[in-house]
């Protein structure tokens, strides 16, 4: 093992505290990421120069004049108690937003960071995927490595065809929002909600989309450019196949990647080749500047939505609907909220239309 | 005799560990157990019998300091260089045990009348004991505890014993003055706190971090390098350890494993990775090098196999022939080219019994599940000798290789190195070098890149001398395409 004495261990450790921007390759799980990079870090830690065993000083004034002799502490060797830098040590915040398949923008909050990922993540940050697909085939978990089930001809489809059927799912999704809170999109105070800032859903479980075209169109393959918060990878599987289906044929998907989420970018991010500790360290205080930037332009301190209320008196009903502008909540904070009030939801009758 | 009996109590294995000795040095004569072992082991065992301890041979004055002059040698490589202080030679006063009351010397004349036990003379006998417990809980009324605790502890004096807090109390009940009603509940809690404060002899062995600077052993082997960290993990390696005598048993053994021909750098990752190497008896290691030199092993080559395997030392040479028959058998090899086998892999030859069936499994695997020829087989085991070793990722790479890039099984065999690499370094590369329209493996070709650019060298290099373009054309390939 060689000992890199001119790196300090400690002073590199003090810079791992933040948020984690890397580049997750697909077919990689978040459960092996983890480990890879919590044993890299250790690993990359004690190669450098760490502290030394202490020393025992000891008095002895059997000789007349007290003899001081100093010792190394044995109990406190490397080799006795083990490295300096564990594996245990290290803490880290993983989110769930990309599963196996899916690449690209993964961020994560390392050591100190844990509680502004997490912050980050209960903010619900706008997501941007490239999610490409190929026609004519449909496999039984919808993902290209997977049973093929299902064929249908594609021949007859063009760029048109899929723009028309990804516009009216885009536009059903955003009616779908402002319902939601109680407006009718067609009036003052759904103008007032959206020039607020963008319209998120409190809720963890429903997926919105945002904004979805079509990038890339080469027959049987094609790419779709979606924003969307809450969503999983499930569900952007199952996207596709929808997509498939709404062109009058069958579709799997063939890759998905994340290339935005909330202020960070492919840019930012850190391939897999150059995951060490000097450029970990390096990239933790990139993203807790951006972060920072991100807290004080104020986009996180958003319109927040109350759950679907009962709705009575010809659809749209005032009563449920609220809109507070919160500032300084934390994760917790917010989830409990959101439990007293599907508690109180659950409580009250729902009335029939 | 006293520090023997609590070193006893502080390593309650070494007693037993000792008897059962002695009983196994009285069957063992007859019946010849371990046919691989040598006569002098055996006449060892039978006829001296009762000696616990083997002889030490005569010390020359040089062998004195001799680990600090092995460790000065290779002063500069090693790890631990800033690690080894001078002063840790010099045999310091230990810390001063607890003064040990009447009532103690009584236990300890008991224990010496039932049990003979033989001293031992390496661990510093001082006796291990546990951090005084100042607090303890009690259910009840806490005034009248606290008003029996200001009477009971004359603030040093912690010695007491239960018998003596039970006079307390009843002295205290006979007093016409004041009425404590003692409940059962309290009693117990008194004697709760007499267990806490009196200091117990130490049941269970003594922690590591605790024995390390009491015990000279420890810390010359810590100089050597050995990581006990790792030791304490496994069951019983350091129990086994802990019972050898330092200047009987383990320097002549070091002494011996140098003039042998091992490295004294290496003899740290040995002893950590094979503890049991440490108390094989000298003549089963002599055995088998000599059964290396029968099988006409240059000395060159011997040292090299003993340098690059730690386990080779303590498998029976039994195992060993006949790993070496399978060898042979399966490759049909000539003896000049398992000696050259052996020499290349020594560690795959020597591994454990799990270990070795995994590569008794993989030359299965490699005929039948991935269809390399007997030529190809042997060629394999010639170059990566390691590549039946790992059969999953071998498993993986070539099913990327083979079924995706498209490599043949002569190519394969040729550039060997590929099939002992993950697919996670392998598939960023090929993808790269096929979309620059440079992934043409075909020797007759201009425009030729050899495989080993899919996993050998940096990524600098390979951006640069494979695929001919700039790192950053590469980032932004894998970022954006």
């Amino acid at each position: 093992m060689a000992v890199c004495e001119t790196l300090v261990a400690s002073k590199y450790w003090r810079n791992l505290h933040g948020l984690l921007c890397l580049f997750k390759p697909s077919g990689l799980s978040t459960s092996i990421l983890s480990f890879s990079l919590k044993h890299t870090i250790s690993k990359g830690l004690n190669k450098m120069k760490v502290r030394q065993p202490r020393k025992i000083v000891q008095y002895d004034a059997s000789y007349g004049i007290p003899m001081e002799t100093i010792e190394t502490d044995y109990s406190d060797h490397p080799l006795i108690i083990g490295p300096r830098y564990q594996i245990t040590d290290i803490r880290l915040h993983l989110p769930d937003y990309l599963g196996l398949f899916s690449s690209g923008v993964y961020v994560l909050g390392l050591n100190g960071g844990t509680k502004a990922a997490r912050d980050l993540e209960s903010s619900k940050p706008l997501k941007v995927y490239h999610v490409s697909g190929q026609l004519g085939i449909a496999t039984d978990n919808c993902w290209k490595t997977g049973k093929k089930i299902q064929r249908a001809p594609f021949s007859k489809i063009y760029r048109p065809h899929i723009d028309k059927a990804l516009a009216a799912m885009q536009a059903s999704h955003q009616r779908h929002m402002y319902t939601n809170a109680g407006v009718d999109v067609q009036s003052q105070e759904a103008y007032d909600l959206a020039v607020q800032g963008l319209l998120r859903p409190e809720s963890e479980y429903f997926p919105i989309i945002y904004g979805m075209r079509c990038v890339h169109f080469e027959r049987p393959f094609f790419t779709i450019e979606i924003a969307c918060t809450n969503e999983q990878e499930a569900y952007l599987l199952n996207l596709i196949y929808t997509v498939g289906l709404k062109v009058k044929s069958v579709a799997m998907c063939t890759s998905i990647k994340c290339i935005r989420y909330g202020p960070f970018t492919l840019e930012h991010s850190l391939l897999q080749h150059s995951w060490n500790v000097e450029q970990l360290a390096a990239n933790v205080e990139l993203c807790n500047k951006i972060n920072e930037d991100d807290l004080k332009s104020g986009r996180r301190d958003n319109v927040m939505l109350s759950p679907l209320s009962s709705t009575s008196n010809n659809g749209i009903d005032t009563s449920g609907f609220e809109v507070e502008i919160k500032k300084d909540t934390t994760h917790r904070e917010r989830r409990r909220e959101n439990r007293l009030r599907a508690e109180q939801l659950e409580k009250t009758p729902l009335n029939e239309e | 005799m006293l520090r023997a009996v609590m070193l006893g109590r502080v390593c309650g294995l070494a007693l037993k560990a000792n008897i059962n000795g002695t009983l196994r040095n009285s069957t063992s004569f007859s019946v010849q157990k371990w046919p691989c072992r040598s006569l002098s082991q055996i006449f060892r065992n039978g006829i001296i019998g009762n000696d616990d301890l083997p002889e030490a041979p005569p010390l020359s004055v040089e062998d004195l300091d001799f680990i600090d002059d092995l460790v000065d040698q290779d002063n500069n490589k090693t790890l631990h260089k800033n690690r080894i202080d001078p002063s840790a030679e010099i045999n310091t006063p230990l810390p001063k045990a607890p003064p040990i009351t009447s009532e103690w010397e009584d236990i300890v004349k008991e224990a010496e009348n039932e049990d003979e036990a033989e001293e031992y003379e390496d661990i510093e006998a001082v006796p291990y004991i546990p951090p005084l417990q100042k607090t303890i809980m009690i259910a009840g009324d806490t005034t009248q505890a606290r008003r029996l605790f200001l009477t009971a502890s004359g603030s040093d004096e912690l010695s007491g014993t239960v018998e003596r807090e039970s006079h307390l109390i009843e002295n205290q009940s006979n007093q016409p003055g004041e009425d404590i009603m003692l409940d059962p509940r309290m009693e117990e809690a008194i004697a709760a706190w007499a267990r806490a404060v009196v200091p117990t002899p130490a049941t269970g062995p003594m922690p590591l971090h605790e024995l390390a600077n009491r015990s000279k052993k420890i810390k010359q082997l810590v100089k050597l390098g050995v990581d006990f960290s790792k030791i304490v993990k496994r069951h019983g390696d350091l129990e086994r350890l802990l019972q050898l005598d330092w200047e009987a048993q383990l320097k002549p053994q070091i002494q011996f494993l140098v003039d042998v021909g091992i490295d004294p750098q290496n003899l740290g990752t040995f002893f950590t990775v094979n503890t049991p190497l440490i108390w094989t008896d000298k003549d089963d290691i002599q055995v088998r090098i000599n059964y290396l030199e029968a099988k006409q092993f240059t000395k060159e080559e011997i040292s090299k196999i003993l340098n690059r395997a730690p386990n080779w030392l303590t498998l029976p040479t039994k195992e060993l022939d006949s790993r070496l028959g399978f060898i042979q058998k399966a490759f049909q090899l000539k003896g000049s080219e398992i000696r050259e086998v052996v020499c290349s892999s020594p560690k795959m030859v020597s591994f454990g019994n799990k270990a070795w069936a995994v590569v008794v499994d993989s030359v299965k695997l490699m005929d039948r599940e991935l269809g390399f020829n007997h030529w190809e087989r042997k060629e394999l085991l010639m170059k990566r000798g390691s590549c039946y070793t790992k059969p999953d990722t071998v498993r993986e790479a070539f099913n990327y290789c083979h079924n995706q890039i498209g490599l043949s099984h002569t190519q394969l065999v040729k550039h060997a190195g590929i099939l002992l690499c993950r697919v996670s370094r392998i598939k960023p590369r090929y993808e790269f070098l096929k979309f620059l329209k440079r992934d043409i493996f075909d020797c007759a070709d201009p425009l030729y890149t050899s495989p080993d650019w899919l996993f050998k060298g940096t990524i600098e290099e390979f951006c640069v001398q494979a695929a001919k373009c700039t790192f950053n054309d590469y980032e932004t390939f894998l970022k954006y395409s």
